[in-house]
């Protein structure tokens, strides 16, 4: 385990340390790049704040990819389990937020929002348990529907005349925004999000059903032989994973938006499976590794303002990451030997 | 007595930059796509660039969703940037809370209508360059059928497509224009391929409404003419580009700046004419006849000094009607929220 870490932990560096040969590629000198914005994200309360709202929607994203990898299943369909808990939000807040308060407003959107993102997986969850169907394409191709359903709520039903023939709904109703955490901008999306991690862990280490997936995540025909019933575990577990994926629509549209227009996700459900990756999907790694992938974007958002450099940057670092880290499991796999004389 | 003049130095430290850093403003900008578009983005970006040759410290983020920018702007007014320039539509409404939370930095915000005591918007009005280049196309097209490509379905873009129709017909009255909508500001993809099928549909001719050069580089892949939109897209297709309808923000962003500078700025809604060079037609293509240039920069002068207006009666609707009776003069009100098509345009608006 502690292995795993440290190579983890020294693959980030190796990232950085190319990045800062990009930046100096481009004529900023890292050693007072790297600094100076360390300093304005870590340093500045604003900067946490930041960080904690982008590593929101990216725990929750990240968190639902890697319960499915539990299994070995790959979701690929966060994106579209996103936009369905953001839908389903959406329509609960346009329909009660006006007349029910707080107290009843915001459980009806966890569950709501919960039982969308649920069952938007159980369709390609059904498929991949009872008759084989690659859940990767299922998963993916959802994701358009995903959108274009939501693009068709804003451009129709639910466009809001007062502003112009936009794609937006109207705002909602105040019970529905999550609170926040004392006076900061940050939601209390992020407990949530941390919270259900360590549930999984819990579910996964300490309960039956926990310890019959993690038999047939290591091997499915060993699980079958014991008696598991591995089609109702893969089926609950894409499940599972969509529901907690969906949360993160609703933490961004009820958290921060208060309504829906396009473009809400800034793919915060395909980078979600790299936050999954990058802790090797593992359900409390994954809080660090949201964590990692928010101090990119906000880190490369300042290296733009700061040192004006164009967004291309932030998808250069996020890139340099994925490619450190999983070339680093050669490392993983095999293990550098001295050669013994015969 | 050390001690004495030491403690003055240090008030002096401490007082003097009041005084250093109020005099020079410090300009931030925030863009709806990347400054590569060639298009909208570039354009502004080339008017922060003026400004940076003027010797104003100036920075931008590219490419920030409408639904990330009030995050991005309070960043930026935290900053100390002095003057924010917020630049597109649906900016508006972020741009106006954090305007409240921060009551000692202007915002300036383009293509909107809302103000607030330290914000204020502006726009230019590209209408009568559309007209000019409508003119152009009018002229230059043999399948008298004309194609704009639609961004969003709002006033200030149903204006635009208007004011081009009618700078068609009046050199060509048995031209159409017919509306292909992509709902996006910047999508080349997209673009490209609502350039083709309008081009498939008989269109020799295609102009935008959107912010990238995609559609300039279909037409001169398909050997046919377009024109740009808010920047000079020759390089991107110099067989194909007639000519653009260009916005020269660098002359406005000067004014603000200057403004700010002296401290006579006040919350007011700009909407620049082609009098005052921000709005403009970019160099025409070797394939316009000198004639047809001609005529379009005498109707250039005209526009600029007032002697004609574009959106004057008798105008008729699509269907025929009358849509702004003879001699009528809509004003800048009616203009802002212009939502039904004139005669010649083919399509419906969506609701």
């Amino acid at each position: 385990m502690s292995v795993q870490v440290a190579v983890t932990v020294g693959s980030i560096v190796l990232a950085l340390i190319l990045g800062s040969v990009l930046l100096a590629l481009v004529g900023v000198n890292p050693m007072e790049a790297y600094p100076s914005v360390g300093a304005l994200m870590f340093f500045d309360q604003w900067g946490w704040q930041d960080l904690f709202l982008k590593m929101t929607p990216l725990l929750l994203t990240g968190l639902g990819v890697a319960i499915a990898a539990q299994l070995n299943l790959w979701n690929i369909g966060a994106e579209g389990q996103l936009y369905l808990g953001a839908i389903a939000t959406t329509w609960l807040a346009l329909e009660f937020s006006e007349s029910l308060d707080a107290h009843f407003m915001l459980p009806i959107l966890l569950i709501g929002t919960f039982v969308a993102g649920g069952m938007w997986a159980a369709i390609p969850a059904g498929l991949r348990s009872w008759f084989g169907v690659n859940e990767i394409i299922t998963t993916l191709l959802l994701n358009y529907v995903a959108i274009s359903l939501a693009d068709y709520l804003l451009f129709g039903a639910w466009r809001d005349p007062s502003t112009l023939n936009f794609p937006m709904t109207r705002s909602f109703g105040e019970s529905s925004y999550l609170p926040m955490i004392g006076s900061t901008t940050v939601h209390w999306g992020l407990p949530l999000g941390i919270l259900l991690a360590v549930l999984t862990w819990i579910l996964l280490k300490s309960t039956t059903i926990g310890f019959q997936i993690r038999v047939a995540g290591d091997n499915l025909s060993a699980a079958d032989y014991s008696g598991f019933n591995t089609k109702n575990l893969l089926f609950i577990v894409l499940v599972l994973s969509g529901a907690v994926a969906a949360l993160a629509g609703m933490t961004e549209v009820a958290g921060i938006h208060h309504r829906l227009q396009q473009n809400f996700s800034i793919n915060y459900g395909y980078t979600g499976i790299i936050v999954s990756r990058l802790a090797r999907n593992h359900p409390i790694g994954v809080i660090g590794t949201a964590f990692l992938l928010a101090v990119i974007f906000v880190g490369g958002e300042l290296l733009q303002v700061e040192y004006q450099l164009p967004i291309a940057v932030v998808y250069l670092f996020e890139g340099l990451l994925l490619f450190t880290v999983i070339g680093s499991e050669l490392f993983l796999s095999y293990r550098l030997r001295r050669r013994v004389a015969v | 007595m050390i001690k004495y003049l030491l403690t003055i130095l240090v008030a002096l430290m401490l007082w003097v930059p009041n005084f250093v850093s109020a005099a020079d403003p410090k300009v931030a900008f925030i863009y709806v796509g990347p400054v590569g578009d060639g298009g909208w983005t570039y354009a502004h970006d080339l008017g922060r660039r003026h400004l940076e040759k003027m010797g104003v410290e100036t920075t931008y983020v590219e490419s920030v969703p409408e639904t990330d920018s009030e995050r991005v702007l309070r960043n930026l007014a935290r900053r100390g940037y002095d003057i924010i320039f917020t630049t597109s539509f649906g900016y508006m409404d972020p741009t106006l809370n954090v305007a409240k939370q921060f009551p000692d930095t202007i915002f300036m915000h383009a293509s909107g209508f809302r103000t607030h005591d330290n914000m204020g918007n502006y726009f230019a009005r590209m209408y009568q360059a559309r007209y000019l280049v409508g003119m152009v196309a009018g002229m230059m097209t043999k399948s008298d059928k004309i194609g704009i490509i639609g961004s969003h379905p709002i006033p200030e873009i149903i204006r635009h497509i208007n004011a081009f129709t009618l700078g068609v017909r009046s050199v060509n009255p048995k031209a159409t224009t017919q509306v292909v909508w992509v709902n996006s500001w910047f999508d080349p993809a997209k673009e490209g391929a609502a350039a083709n099928s309008l081009m498939d549909n008989g269109a020799d001719i295609v102009t935008i409404t959107t912010d990238s050069a995609a559609a300039t580089q279909t037409a001169a892949k398909r050997g046919l003419y377009s024109i740009g939109n808010d920047s000079d897209m020759t390089l991107y297709g110099p067989e194909a580009h007639l000519t653009a309808n260009i916005f020269n923000w660098g002359i406005y962003y000067e004014h603000i700046y200057d403004q700010v500078k002296n401290g006579t700025w006040k919350p007011s809604s700009d909407w620049w004419g082609i009098e005052t060079g921000a709005v403009d037609l970019a160099p025409f293509g070797k394939m316009v006849p000198k004639n047809v240039q001609n005529m379009v920069m005498a109707k250039k002068a005209e526009i600029a000094s007032g002697e004609f207006v574009v959106f004057k009666g008798p105008i008729k609707g699509q269907d025929g009607s009358t849509a702004i009776a003879a001699g009528a003069v809509p004003s800048d009100q009616d203009l802002l929220s212009m939502m039904y098509y004139v005669e010649g345009v083919v399509g419906d608006i969506p609701q």
